[in-house]
């Protein structure tokens, strides 16, 4: 999963790059507005991390413009702010939530959790595909009931191919989402992980469609 | 506690008393005067219309009439008494013709004498008849007065407290007013002497509502500013928890106390703000040395520029005095000082100078940064305001502090460009120096 944060305080920033990445999430950090649209363009971000008071533009202009534009990644606004009238503001101008400053990183990564669950169209907070369990919450992942060991790296190549399940990714997206703009990545770095899944869940759980990319068979 | 109604009832009534008596005075001296000129009439009218033969020697004492106060006595040529209405009171002959006043035991007379047919007549009246005439007639005008004065008392008891109750009406709407209802107090209808009071309470009013808005204003800021390093700090404390390994854990402590002393930065900033601003009471000046100062700072700030890569280099000419306070000066020339050095890239050069130009002490703090626009100038002096894009971990709140310790030593701030290179060049214009300030 890529997540955009947008924070222009050069400690929280780095506070939330490295929270985040903890949580192995690839993240992509600008400062300033003007830089969030131009990130935002790309299109490769499931979630948008965002401030409000930046600098060149300020954040709820960046999201309604956004949303305009038609949009479509949840948006959690995380800010100093905590009027009700904000909240509101916010939510309205196209958020899907809003956490004030200062807050638990629990509650970050949960409500991230939330959200990129929503957006994948799903109401459980496990995925279910055939006989394999994964839980975003505990990472950790079971086939068969049986709990199975998955380095970081491997944990988000499944959870990207399962969230929703069936959909077909190409490489360079499963790359965008397993790296951020600073992480270095091996020139086969993606198809290693796959074929590390495939000898946990067996050699036909990642289909290869060619000429587009992966997906899991269906169930 | 003086009541205006009280004084205005005791003046009205210590006037009247005095117009009263003057009036009486007044109305006693002319009655009198009247009454002179009335009984010299009538006594010279009785003395002339004496019948020719008076019955001699038949009236005694018994015969008189006690009302009767005119003395009539008649002499002959030979200037034997033929005639005296009031035996019981004889006066003695005075000889003296026309109108005269004598005085008999004390007691005034008036007398009329004159010689007719050989005879002399003499017709007197005590003049005490007169003045009690005058004073009955001057007793009776006043008496009304009199009648008029706890009358009038009363309507004036009345009349003021009436027209003062617009004032007690202002004071009971001030009176059970909350402490936060600053809307204006209704003038329209009041009378125009209790007008400029309630006009110049509206504008204190008014005063005051900015006063306190912008104390609120400062305090809502204040506590938003201190959200963000403490969300720093809070978020950084939190990785340290999660850390896994010693180094991680080490690492993350570093990090911990760099958003502590952010958070403590604008604290302090917070606090020298709070203290920078002009107060009511008026600060005591002293002779300063503006040039040890300068040295003073650039000494305490010469670590943090070497950490940052900064050259920090002074041109300071020894002995320059301003009259100001120490104290604030340090901040200032610290704040400014401390802003060049944070805001210019490394291997910048921060430059303080203090020269006299014209006996005006100017301090320049010259950077090699990314100076200011000049549409931010103006903006940058207040107070949370950051220039766009810059790193957001400065308190913003030190060029504020700058001017309000500049305004409170009648100094000007300038922002130029650095003349030299790219950069910035703060100028502070000090007053010349009044050479009566102690030194201390």
């Amino acid at each position: 999963m890529r997540l955009l944060l947008v924070e222009d305080d050069v400690m929280i920033g780095e506070s939330l790059i490295e929270a985040l990445s903890g949580e192995n999430y690839a993240v992509d950090w600008v400062r300033d507005g003007r830089s969030a649209e131009l990130a935002l363009d790309n299109g490769v971000y499931d979630l948008l991390l965002l401030d409000l008071g930046l600098p060149k533009k300020q954040g709820l202009q960046v999201l309604s413009e956004y949303r305009q534009r038609g949009g479509a990644v949840p948006v959690l606004i995380i800010t100093a702010r905590d009027a009700t009238a904000d909240r509101v503001g916010g939510l309205d101008a196209g958020a899907d939530d809003y956490l004030v400053k200062p807050f638990d990183l629990d509650e970050l990564f949960a409500r991230v959790r939330a959200l990129l669950r929503r957006h994948a169209g799903r109401a459980q907070p496990v995925i279910t595909h055939g006989k394999v369990t994964l839980n975003p919450a505990s990472r950790e992942v079971f086939a068969d009931g049986q709990l199975l060991s998955l380095s970081a790296r491997e944990f988000a190549l499944l959870q990207a191919l399962l969230d929703p399940p069936g959909r077909v990714l190409s490489l360079a997206q499963l790359e965008e989402k397993l790296y951020g703009w600073d992480q270095e990545i091996g020139s086969n770095a993606v198809e290693v992980y796959i074929h590390h899944l495939r000898k946990k869940f067996g050699a036909d759980f990642i289909r290869n469609v060619r000429g587009v990319g992966y997906k899991v068979a269906s169930a | 506690m003086i009541s205006i109604r009280q004084r205005l009832l005791l003046w009205l009534i210590v006037g009247m008393l005095v117009s009263v008596a003057v009036a009486g005075l007044s109305m006693y001296w002319l009655a009198q005067e009247e009454a002179n000129e009335l009984f010299d009439y009538q006594i010279k009218q009785i003395a002339l219309s004496l019948p020719n033969h008076l019955p001699t020697a038949n009236i005694t004492s018994i015969d008189e009439d006690p009302e009767e106060d005119h003395v009539i006595q008649v002499w002959d040529g030979q200037g034997r008494l033929i005639f005296a209405s009031r035996p019981s009171q004889p006066l003695p002959r005075y000889a003296k013709t026309g109108l005269y006043t004598v005085s008999i035991n004390y007691w005034a007379w008036r007398i009329y004498g004159v010689t007719r047919d050989g005879r002399y007549i003499q017709v007197a009246q005590p003049m005490a008849a007169r003045a009690e005439l005058a004073a009955g007639l001057a007793a009776r005008m006043l008496l009304p007065f009199a009648a008029l004065i706890p009358l009038l008392a009363t309507v004036i008891w009345w009349g003021v407290g009436r027209s003062l109750r617009p004032l007690q009406d202002v004071a009971n709407a001030v009176a059970i007013r909350h402490a936060d209802a600053m809307q204006p107090l209704d003038v329209i209808g009041l009378p125009q002497e209790i007008q400029p009071v309630v006009v110049a309470l509206n504008q204190l009013l008014v005063r005051l509502n900015l006063a306190i808005a912008a104390q609120r204003a400062f305090i809502a800021d204040a506590a938003h500013e201190l959200r963000s390093p403490l969300t720093a700090l809070k978020l950084q404390l939190q990785l340290a928890e999660r850390a896994t390994t010693d180094a991680q854990r080490a690492q993350s402590f570093d990090k911990v106390h760099l958003r502590l002393d952010r958070s403590i930065h604008l604290v302090q900033q917070l606090l020298a703000l709070a203290r920078s601003e002009p107060s009511v009471e008026t600060l005591t000046m002293r002779a300063v040395d503006l040039s040890a100062l300068a040295h003073a700072v650039v000494q305490d700030l010469a670590e943090q520029a070497q950490i940052r890569g900064t050259e920090l280099q002074f041109d300071i000419q020894p002995h320059i005095l301003v009259s100001g306070v120490s104290a604030d000066l340090y901040v200032l020339i610290n704040n400014l000082v401390d802003n060049a050095i944070r805001y210019t890239p490394a291997h910048g050069k921060v430059r303080v100078r203090v020269t006299e130009e014209d006996d005006v002490p100017v301090l320049r703090v010259i950077d090699t940064g990314m100076g200011i626009a000049e549409a931010d100038r103006d903006r940058v002096f207040d107070r949370f305001y950051r220039i766009m894009g810059t790193e957001a971990t400065g308190s913003g709140l030190g060029l504020a502090i700058a001017r309000n310790i500049v305004d409170a030593h009648h100094a000007q701030i300038y922002l130029e460009d650095n003349p030299v290179e790219h950069g910035l060049m703060v100028v502070i214009r000090f007053p010349i120096m009044d050479t009566n300030l102690s030194f201390v």
